[in-house]
């Protein structure tokens, strides 16, 4: 089957499913912009998946069966943010590569790890960045911070190893996806409930100093990769479309991820 | 001492200012080889009494030090087959003001070929805190015969 993933803009759920469907032996093609129809008529493909917003159809005519990866009222429209959507798939996390070289250890250690910007802990982070207590807090954004503890910009694919060295990770309570993302990188989640800073310092304390790690009774890792990946919604989308010899070549990969990960 | 400043350009900058003001003051009263390289073709802002070369020059340098004072222009330091010491006199804690990658930095500050001195000490714990290195020293202003103290 000859599959053309067409991305109209950067959304990080439909790069994670095209980098699944890149992992079956089908032929895959790529585009974005401005759409050749002469280009499109020799791939010929039998598969269009594209996130281009408020279509039912892909906008030139083909043969080929077309996913719509937004929020349209279709049967062939799924959409992974949107709960009010008929075809909702769901959040999910992406499963990264954990490993890494004896050598990298120090670079991906830290006391405290938050990817993106801190400002959601208020009192919180007051804490965290005063020089005086000499947390080794890093944090990762795209938008500069002029505040201790901001490195810059880390790699997507490396979200896993930075939660999996550090001693605590911090996440607001009600941000489940990032949660998920902590503890299938055996992360040790601190969560904050925006209210009760000191407990939060408390648990970040003894996570530094006394190596204490948390579990939370919602977030279940083997659960989580049984039910809540990225192959798992890719799964989904295929078989509701009927195309199940596709799913199945997802779920056999699916497989292969999880038994690397042991 | 051979000497070579490896600079994005040289228009003006508080690091320039301070680079060509006291680079001018040696060349007054010594005959120090110090040079100036610049990776963009700018005229110097003020007047400088001494060479400026592109950045290819940097090959050249032998048995002297090739001082950068950024993440950027210390990375082409760490590029060049030179004999001469590579270090990164770090003016600002750059990223702090404009996104640069992790690795990228990290890679560069814990380069063992790259000696690190620091402009201030506020500078120590944000530089510690990204890759666990603690400077050599820390020169408040830049001052050519504080570094070659060091050397």
């Amino acid at each position: 089957m000859k599959i053309l993933c067409y991305k109209n803009s950067n959304e990080i759920n439909f790069d994670y499913l095209l980098n699944v469907i890149s992992k079956t032996k089908h032929k895959i093609g790529y585009a974005s912009g401005e759409i050749d129809s002469k280009a499109l008529t020799e791939f010929n493909p039998d598969l269009i998946i594209h996130n281009i917003p408020d279509v039912t159809e892909f906008p030139v005519k083909t043969k080929a069966v077309s996913i719509n990866i937004n929020d349209t009222d279709h049967d062939k429209s799924f959409s992974f943010t949107n709960p009010l959507s008929k075809q909702y798939v769901g959040e999910c996390v992406f499963l990264r590569d954990l490993n890494i070289s004896d050598n990298d250890i120090q670079k991906f250690q830290s006391d405290v790890i938050y990817i993106g910007s801190p400002a959601v802990f208020k009192d919180l982070l007051c804490f965290l960045t005063d020089a005086k207590i000499k947390i080794n807090f890093k944090f990762f954004s795209h938008e500069p911070h002029n505040i201790n503890g901001y490195c810059g910009v880390c790699n997507s694919l490396d979200y896993g190893k930075y939660y999996k060295y550090a001693k605590a990770s911090i996440a607001i309570d009600k941000d489940k996806n990032r949660i998920r993302d902590i503890i299938i990188s055996d992360g040790n989640p601190v969560l904050f409930d925006g209210a009760n800073t000191s407990e939060c310092i408390s648990k970040i304390q003894k996570a530094i100093s006394e190596d204490a790690r948390y579990t939370l009774v919602d977030f279940n890792k083997d659960h989580i990769l049984k039910n809540h990946t990225i192959f798992d919604r890719a799964i989904q989308i295929f078989k509701n479309v009927g195309l199940t010899s596709i799913a199945e070549d997802i779920r056999k990969q699916k497989n292969i991820e999880i038994g690397n990960r042991k | 001492m051979k000497t070579t400043i490896c600079v994005e350009n040289l228009s003006y900058s508080p690091f320039n200012y301070e680079a060509i003001s006291d680079v001018n003051r040696i060349t007054e009263k010594s005959i120090e080889e110090i040079c100036f390289a610049s990776l963009d073709h700018t005229h110097p802002f003020m007047q400088l009494n001494t060479a400026i070369f592109s950045s290819n020059a940097i090959d050249s340098s032998r048995d002297g030090v090739i001082i950068a004072s950024t993440i950027n222009t210390a990375n082409v330091i760490l590029s060049c087959a030179s004999s001469s010491v590579k270090l990164l006199y770090l003016y600002d804690l750059e990223w702090m003001f404009q996104p640069v990658s992790y690795d990228y930095m990290y890679n560069i500050l814990t380069n063992k070929n790259l000696r690190l001195v620091l402009r201030s000490e506020d500078h120590i714990d944000p530089v510690f805190n990204l890759c666990k290195r603690e400077p050599e020293a820390i020169v408040p202003e830049f001052n050519l015969e504080e570094i070659w103290n060091l050397l």
